[in-house]
């Protein structure tokens, strides 16, 4: 555990690469280029979509908590949740991202996920 | 110049940023040369905000001209000011939590298992000390914490998580970081 309030600054590479995770070049928006037109419109679709899921994957998540959820009823949204994580995933890769590329920076409103 | 964030009117920033008052509140600004990178800024920022009264910071990931950062802070000056306003003395930690194991492979389970961080997320947030607790992705947990707590932060962090987290499961915490994740106004 690196200690909170420490006099020196501790910044570790591995936690300055997450704080700053996200992808879409320098300025981490949204950008479309000629040159990499597919994977740019890839990256807009499948963040979106990843975005959608973890918004259900949340509401799964509240509606299980507050017990409103049967036995069957969460293995059936767990399998769903579970196997769009992995088509998203597949489909992400397919295109040379990695999940860090799906988060999106929408500028005033904010990053997706 | 870049823009780094927000800050009080008049209030006076370390070397090497300096302060220029816009209105109400002022921008923290550095040299290109000082915050030619997302590190760059992200380390400045820190640093920044050990000081400053309050922060808001940008998106490290941007190099922020400061003309937009004056434009984007007086279309919304009231939002702006009540943002410094909730993060004044204020810093953010993140927990990141991990887990030894795969994630279980029974669909239930599997749902069961990615509850855990908003479980800790809700444990989290039953402590006084703690000003706000956001979950992120991936299993980061963002705690707005005083910059200068009154007790064993970290102690009283550790166990809470002791008792929230299933075996298997571990918390890694760090900071103190600027309050990014609790702008909440996005980003010029």
């Amino acid at each position: 555990m690196t200690g909170p309030f420490a006099e020196d600054l501790q910044l570790e590479a591995r936690d300055i690469a997450r704080l700053l995770s996200g992808a879409g070049g320098e300025s981490g928006r949204l950008r479309l280029d000629p040159e990499t037109i597919e994977s740019d419109l890839a990256r807009i679709v499948l963040g979106l979509m990843e975005f959608l899921r973890q918004l259900m994957e949340l509401q799964a998540i509240r509606r299980m908590e507050n017990g409103s959820l049967t036995e069957a009823e969460e293995d059936r949204l767990g399998e769903t949740l579970m196997r769009a994580e992995a088509a998203i995933g597949k489909l992400a890769d397919q295109f040379g991202l990695s999940p860090a590329d799906l988060s999106l920076d929408l500028g005033p409103l904010g990053r997706t996920i | 110049m870049i823009a780094l964030g927000i800050t009080r009117a008049g209030a006076e920033a370390p070397g090497p940023c300096r302060t220029a008052d816009a209105g109400p509140f002022a921008l923290l600004l550095a040299h290109a040369t000082d915050a030619a990178s997302p590190r760059d800024r992200l380390a400045l920022q820190i640093r920044a905000a050990r000081i400053l009264p309050a922060l808001l910071p940008f998106a490290p990931r941007r190099a922020v001209d400061p003309g937009d950062a004056r434009n984007w802070a007086q279309l919304q000056e009231s939002a702006v000011l009540a943002a410094l306003n909730r993060l004044a003395g204020t810093c953010q930690m993140t927990l990141d939590l991990r887990h030894d194991l795969p994630a279980p492979a029974q669909p239930g389970a599997w749902l069961r298992h990615r509850a855990v961080p908003d479980r800790a997320r809700a444990a989290l947030a039953r402590l006084p000390a703690l000003r706000d607790v956001r979950l992120g992705s991936g299993g980061r947990i963002d705690l707005l914490v005083p910059s200068a707590p009154e007790r064993d932060l970290a102690g009283g962090i550790a166990d809470c998580l002791a008792t929230a987290l299933p075996p298997g499961w571990s918390g890694r915490l760090t900071g103190p970081w600027a309050p990014s994740a609790f702008v909440g106004l996005g980003t010029p």
